[in-house]
């Protein structure tokens, strides 16, 4: 059973990031100058050298944020017997004050088909194309809430959310160094719009009274996508899944578009780097062809038995039907960013101690990490980051490690951002013990060009 | 340089101490237990609720409980059993009485009617006075020869009045007056005397040449009828008539009959009637002479002969002289016989309507024709009340009790409607069922007024004594009714089955707070005041509980009416309660009973009756028993109990649900831990019941698990309601006590024992209606949560 929820565990995540190649927050790759992933976090920070992507093999990496799913949060120690946060020997208080209010979970996926950046003169251009995915779920603390302290009272549920973009991201970017202590840059994104998934519950709450047990759901779901066809679906009907139909052709007709913009300041004879971007500012207008908007309204209720009856006294319904919105268009912003980064370095630049904040925007919750990092290039050619990240629920020993190799002609990159330094033992595996985010990316490119210093 | 390679050791350390890291080996996810408690604190969840429902409602939506009924106007509940109206024959009343013949003879002599007449001998001739007219011119003297002949040559006439001798005739006692008398002729017998009137010419008849005779005749003394020798009739005592005076007869002769005398005289002081009669006749002829020879020696003369016979009489008979007289002396001894037992004394024996008897009188056919003319008085006993039927030609006098009929009447026997048999006084015992009856009728036969008849018709030829029987053909009637002293008296006894009035349910019934009624309808088929009595006792599962038995007796009963000819049973309703009750049917149409009907249902609730009746009629006083071809006592009865209930009232019920050990049995492959669990029943119960439970978890050995429950001080108990209109709250809580939390035990759970017990709330009865209601929420209780290894579930134990 327990292999089960492990193996279970693994699998979901994989799941979600499957086919990740680029990572679109490697925190610990901020402030390494070798790596061209920076310029996806900053458009004004760009890579030592000019670099080409090779599809596939520019990366490999999966990535899921949360604030939550770490070993220490659900798992305790107790009269020297591991046990779930959920036996009797671990209190109510103990187990649920580990847990954020609101549990949050992201993944972010980027499939690279193409990209390449080149300096000319002191302008860097960067462009390319990807497939990008990105998810987020937002939960309720509640849910746990009422596993551990099931009993009677209100159980607020509303704070759920799942959010999930895929698109297409034709990128062109330029970065200049308008001054000399001041670099600007940005991208120009051309966005094509394959999937967008938003189901919001305004209404998610559950109580349990010694007179009933109820439950009540009420939200919307978007779906937009390229093989939906309402044919005969009218606001009112039944949400069908058969609206999902490839026989009715493929429709790409959503568009969009982005711009990523940032700076970067050198003061103290560039000792102190500060940065900031904003990245994905942007929106996709939805296609209506593809659009549709299902309203889902489910309550349920149990009353117990009605004696009368000898029948249940119980309701459920579950109702999905199709909005007034849907086959309307509509316009999404996608989830942006913002990196604000500052470093100082040290020992001519060998050695930097950096800070970077990086809150993802989505639509359902801001997520938001604070990275504190060391980082060392001790060679023209090598780069390596420690660093620790905060505000996402990662404790004390959580640390993010990258190292980059950025020689002419070669760029290779491996970097984790929650690598943590304390593990339990399942079977013969080690399992982190605090981090309650993952991620683990690989690179490798080509580098083009001669070596711009920083 | 320096800084570089200090750079990379110190990425180096890093890297490896990264690496490296710390191990927690004694933190293994794969040991970890996966025993989880979900819930802590103390929850409450709703199972199952009842909302507010009437105990009307909840008794509709179950099964029908067989017997249960409700008051529609109070709403309240009763058990109610009604039994099937049922009756019973009462038998031995006679319905029709056969009155044997009554006859009563006697000889009496033949009255005499004969009248003595002497005859009235009339016998005269007288000479004719002669107007010899020419011949006078020829100074006839002697004898003379006529040469020639000379028409109405000669004239005579004679008047005279004859005077005989009265007529005179006897008349006996029984005729009281002669209308006429008749004459008859001697030689011939005849009717009508011959009054031979001749007028012989003598000398004359020489010279007869014809001529004419007239007379007058007048008779005097009555109103003589009379008639020539044509036929011709003369009325006014008067005869008138010419005859003819043929040439050469001697003489003329005609008769004249006399036929009757009407009298209009009275009879004498000797009874006798005397008529002086005169005849008085006044003649004259006119002779034509022919030749011949003619003398005056012998002149015409005329002769009147006659013999006034009497040949019978037209009378009146008198009405006031018995023919017949007779008192009997001796009484005839008639038997009814058949006569039940149960009727002590007979005051009357009514008979129904068209009930006739056919009186007769025989031996009086001798008076022939005179039959109509002679009335028979019959005084009939006074046991029979009679009664004259329409169009008859008798006379019945009711106050004489007396019938009047003629002989030709009683001859061929008159029917005379027969009310009945009655008698005087208490009326008559009957003696070994025989009811002896005296037929002594007094007889008087005369004539009926103004009778009249000829005497001849009275004379028989030779009639001495007579043998006269009158009396009553033997007959069968029907009985309408019967009055006097009757003593019926029946038993009856039947088992009722009453079927399981609780519904299977076999409740035990403790104290006596049930009031139940008893409700008997009988109905009295008999036109007698009755008192009845009855017991009452009630069978549980065949066994008769003598114990519990109720009775009453000497309860009156009206009798049947009787109404246009028929016997409409009289009704009479009981009411069998405890007295407390009497206020509530006092001055109805019911007769209360007071009695502690509540034993019957002490300690259970029969399944059955047996009832005992036994009627009896008042011998002591004359009453009137109507009959009918048969009598069936009805009844009908009803037993309520209505659901009424006090403290000292309580009704268990213990039941035992078994063959659980499946049920539960799939909890104990499971490592399931609880809490405290408590099943909570909330209610609002405004019906006046308090209700408790208690149950016992048994193993298949029947011993008590080691799960069992637990029901605190005062928490198995549901109130009732004082009232019956307010609603009382109440808690019952059930505690499962689970040693360790562990409900693995419930696997050996293989039956629950459990006993119920419904209570009044109150010493005084309230009643059960529909209108209560009940809510009820089922609540269940965890304290501690639920605590389960998903490792048990998935089949993996948790390791130790």
């Amino acid at each position: 059973m327990k292999r089960k929820i492990v193996s279970l565990l693994f699998a979901f995540v994989a799941l979600v990031v499957a086919g990740s190649v680029t990572a679109q927050t490697l925190n610990s790759s901020y402030f390494m100058e070798g790596s061209y992933f920076r310029t996806d976090m900053n458009p004004a920070l760009t890579p030592t050298r000019g670099y080409v992507a090779i599809p596939i093999l520019s990366g490999v990496g999966a990535e899921v944020n949360t604030n939550f799913m770490s070993v220490d949060k659900f798992f305790f120690k107790k009269d020297g017997q591991v046990v779930t946060g959920l036996n009797s020997l671990v209190s109510a208080d103990e187990f649920l004050g580990r847990l954020p209010k609101t549990e949050k979970m992201s993944a972010n996926v980027s499939f690279n088909f193409i990209s390449a950046g080149f300096y000319r003169g002191k302008m860097y251009w960067n462009f390319g194309v990807n497939i990008r995915e990105q998810a987020d779920m937002a939960l309720s603390k509640d849910v746990f809430t009422v596993l551990k302290t099931f009993g009677n009272g209100t159980y607020d549920l509303n704070r759920t959310a799942l959010n999930a973009n895929v698109y297409g991201e034709t990128y062109v970017g330029a970065t200049y160094p308008v001054l000399e202590w001041l670099t600007v840059g940005a991208r120009l994104k051309f966005l094509t719009g394959i999937v967008n998934i938003a189901a919001n519950f305004d209404q998610m709450s559950a109580s349990v009274t010694p007179e009933n047990i109820k439950g009540d759901l009420s939200g919307t779901i978007n779906i937009n996508a390229p093989v939906v066809a309402l044919t005969n679906m009218r606001p009112g009907d039944t949400f069908n899944f058969d609206i999902f139909n490839l026989a009715n052709g493929v429709k790409l007709g959503s568009f969009g578009a982005a711009i990523d913009l940032g700076a970067e300041a050198e003061f103290l004879d560039k000792s102190l780097r500060v940065s900031a971007a904003v990245t994905d500012l942007g929106f996709i207008k939805w296609s209506r062809k593809t659009t549709a908007v299902a309203d889902i309204d489910g309550a349920f209720y149990f009353n117990g038995v009605d004696f009368a009856t000898a029948e249940p006294d119980y309701g459920f319904d579950a109702s999905m039907t199709m909005s007034e919105a849907s086959n309307s268009g509509y316009t999404k912003m996608i989830n942006c960013s913002l990196n604000v980064g500052a470093e100082y370095n040290i020992l001519n630049n060998r050695i930097g101690f950096g800070l970077l904040s990086h809150t993802e925007f989505y639509n359902s919750m801001a997520y938001s990490e604070l990275t504190v990092s060391a980082n060392f290039r001790p060679l023209n050619w090598l780069s390596a980051t420690l660093s620790h990240t905060l505000l996402s629920g990662n404790k004390a020993g959580v640390f993010g490690f990258a190292f980059n190799i950025h020689c002419p002609g070669l760029n290779l990159f491996l970097g984790m951002d929650y690598i943590d330094t304390r593990y339990v033992k399942y079977e013969n595996m080690s399992v982190p013990r605090m981090a309650s985010s993952v991620n683990a990316y690989f690179g490798l490119g080509f580098n083009i060009g001669k070596y711009v210093a920083k | 340089m320096k800084l570089q390679k200090l750079t990379i050791r110190i990425i180096a350390v890093l890297f490896a101490f990264s690496a490296v890291a710390c191990v927690d080996k004694d933190f293994r996810l794969d040991e970890a237990s996966m025993e989880m408690t979900l819930g802590q604190g103390k929850t409450i969840i709703p199972l199952g609720y009842l909302k507010e429902q009437t105990i009307g409602d909840l008794l509709n939506t179950g099964q029908a409980i067989e017997g249960l009924s409700i008051d529609p106007d109070t709403g309240e509940y009763s058990f109610s059993f009604k039994g099937d109206a049922a009756s019973f024959g009462v038998e031995g009343i006679p319905t029709s009485l056969g009155i044997p013949a009554m006859v009563n003879s006697f000889s009496v002599a033949y009255p005499e009617f004969n009248l003595s007449a002497k005859s009235v001998e009339i016998h005269q001739g007288k000479e004719m006075k002669l107007n010899m007219g020419v011949l006078d011119k020829f100074g006839v003297s002697g004898s003379y020869r006529v040469p020639f002949k000379v028409e109405n040559a000669i004239t005579g006439n004679l008047t005279e009045t004859i005077t005989p001798e009265h007529l005179y005739v006897q008349v006996p006692e029984q005729i009281e007056d002669i209308v006429a008398v008749f004459f008859k002729d001697i030689e011939s017998g005849h009717q009508g005397a011959p009054l031979h009137l001749k007028l012989d010419l003598n000398d004359l008849k020489g010279i007869n040449g014809g001529g004419e005779l007239n007379i007058d005749l007048k008779l005097a003394g009555g109103n003589f009828i009379m008639a020539d020798g044509d036929g011709n009739r003369y009325d006014d005592n008067h005869f008138a008539k010419s005859y003819k005076i043929k040439e050469g007869d001697e003489f003329v002769e005609f008769v004249l009959y006399i036929d009757r005398i009407v009298n209009d005289k009275t009879l004498d002081s000797n009874h006798a009637l005397d008529i002086p009669l005169s005849l008085t006749y006044d003649l004259d002829f006119s002779l034509d002479v022919m030749p011949g020879e003619f003398s005056l020696a012998n002149l015409p003369k005329f002769n009147v002969d006659a013999d006034l016979e009497y040949g019978d009489a037209d009378v009146m008979l008198s009405k006031s002289v018995m023919l017949v007289d007779y008192h009997s002396t001796e009484a005839n001894d008639v038997v009814i016989d058949s006569i039940p037992a149960e009727i002590v004394s007979v005051k009357s024996i009514n008979l129904k309507d068209n009930s006739r008897i056919q009186l007769f009188a025989r031996g009086l056919d001798w008076f022939g024709d005179a039959a109509d003319l002679i009335e028979v008085d019959i005084t009939l006993p006074g046991y029979l009340s009679l009664h004259s039927l329409e169009g008859v030609t008798y006379e019945y006098v009711e106050s004489a009790h007396q019938l009047k009929a003629t002989l030709a009447d009683l001859e061929k026997g008159i029917d005379i409607g027969l009310d009945a048999i009655e008698f005087e006084g208490d009326g008559v015992r009957p003696e070994g069922g025989k009811l002896h009856l005296d037929f002594a009728p007094d007889i008087e036969v005369h004539f009926a007024k103004d009778a009249e008849i000829m005497v001849s018709s009275l004379m028989p030829e030779s009639v001495e004594n007579i043998v006269i029987s009158t009396g009553i053909d033997a007959m069968e009637f029907t009985i309408e009714s019967v009055s006097g002293c009757i003593a019926y008296g029946y038993d009856y006894s039947q088992k009722v089955q009453l079927g399981d009035l609780t519904g299977g349910m076999g409740l035990e019934i403790n104290g006596e707070g049930l009031s139940p009624i008893i409700r008997i309808e009988i109905g009295n088929p008999l036109s007698l005041e009755a008192t009845i009595g009855a017991s009452i006792t009630p069978m549980v599962g065949g066994e008769v509980r003598s114990e519990n038995v109720i009775s009453f007796d000497n309860l009156t009963i009206a009798p049947a009416e009787y109404v246009n000819g028929e016997i409409v049973p009289s009704k009479m309703y009981l009411v069998l309660a405890d007295e407390s009750r009497r206020e509530e049917f006092e001055g109805g149409d019911y007769t209360f009973v007071a009695c502690s009907v509540g034993k019957l249902l002490a300690g259970a609730m029969p399944d059955g009756l047996i009832l005992d009746f036994s009627v009896d009629t008042n011998s002591e006083e004359v009453s009137t028993l109507y009959v009918a071809e048969e009598f069936e006592l009805s009844y009908s009865y009803s037993l309520d109990v209505p659901l009424a209930f006090n403290s000292d009232l309580s009704i268990g019920y213990s039941g035992r649900a078994e063959g659980l050990k499946n049920t539960f049995e799939l909890l104990s492959g499971y490592d399931i831990k609880i809490g405290d669990l408590a099943l909570l029943v909330n209610a609002v119960n405004s019906a006046p019941l308090q209700f408790a439970i208690n149950a016992q978890l048994l193993d298949a050995n029947g011993e008590p698990t080691s799960i069992n429950l637990h029901i605190p001080e005062g928490g198995g108990i549901i109130k009732g309601s004082d009232d019956g209109v307010k609603g009382a709250e109440s808690q019952m809580r059930l505690e499962l006590k689970v040693p360790s939390g562990d409900l693995s035990g419930l696997g050996d759970v293989d039956a629950i024992n459990f006993d119920f017990e419904l209570k009044g709330v109150t010493k005084d009865s309230v009643p059960l209606k529909d209108s209560q209601s009940v809510s009820v929420m089922l609540q269940l209780e965890l304290d501690g949560g639920v605590t389960i290894d998903l490792g048990s579930f998935a089949g993996a134990s948790r390791i130790e």
